[in-house]
């Protein structure tokens, strides 16, 4: 039986490790199936499909070089995948982050350009006008 | 620290920094109430998202503590899965918000 708290992966563990990354491979590569045909309709590079599409793609080559499943990768130095996980990692970060900043200017510019919001004097207003 | 542990625990911060906004806005809209369709499936898209990052998030700090296993073997693909299930709601969203716009258009002519 598998202990999912044994830090050593021989024998059994291993295969069940192994087993356990190619359904995550295969798990994220539908995802970014799905996220690229989602960017291809959206025909937008600012679009989030096709931000994060990029984010699993450069995750699922950071797990490809990790794991070594592929033999060019094994020239590549040893922690290589990892550094990509967190330049995916980070990328993903800054991608929600930016959307947020973005999306509070032009929640901001989109009521007051609003006439009719304009004509409230109560600053207050304005916000709850503009969270709905 | 070994090197692959000290890379988790990178992540694992970087992770937490993602968390922050969608988790915020996921509080916000968790008083208001709204029968819009359209409001409760932007809502359900976030609680995928925050779920997925925050399984990342431990993921990453259980890889950081050396439970391999545990790491890589269940919470790796789990928030694969989670994902995925984000990926096929936001396929769904799309989806049915061209057909209203069809119906719409229909309608108009």
């Amino acid at each position: 039986m598998i202990n999912i708290f044994e830090s050593s992966t021989s024998g059994s563990n291993s295969y069940f490790l192994h087993s356990m990354n190619d359904i995550t491979f295969i798990l994220s590569l539908i995802s970014l199936i799905i996220f690229v045909y989602l960017a291809i309709r959206a025909k937008s590079f600012k679009a989030f499909q096709f931000q994060i599409s990029i984010f699993i793609a450069v995750y699922i080559l950071g797990g490809i070089i990790e794991n070594n499943r592929i033999a060019i990768f094994s020239t590549l130095p040893q922690h290589i995948g990892s550094q990509m996980h967190v330049g995916s990692a980070i990328f993903f970060t800054i991608m929600i982050w930016f959307r947020f900043y973005y999306a509070g200017k032009r929640r901001k510019e989109m009521v007051e350009s609003n006439e009719d919001i304009d004509n409230s004097t109560d600053g207050d207003s304005n916000v709850v006008h503009s969270d709905k | 620290m070994l090197e692959a542990e000290y890379y988790n625990f990178i992540k694992a911060i970087i992770y937490i920094v993602a968390a922050i906004i969608p988790s915020y806005f996921l509080l916000k809209s968790r008083n208001t109430s709204n029968d819009n369709n359209d409001y409760n499936h932007l809502r359900t898209l976030t609680i995928l998202l925050v779920g997925f990052i925050l399984l990342q998030t431990f993921y990453h700090i259980v890889g950081t503590l050396g439970f391999r296993l545990l790491a890589k073997g269940w919470l790796e693909p789990l928030s694969m899965a989670t994902l995925l299930l984000f990926g096929i709601m936001y396929l769904i969203t799309t989806l049915r918000i061209k057909d209203k716009k069809q119906q719409q258009q229909q309608q108009e002519l």
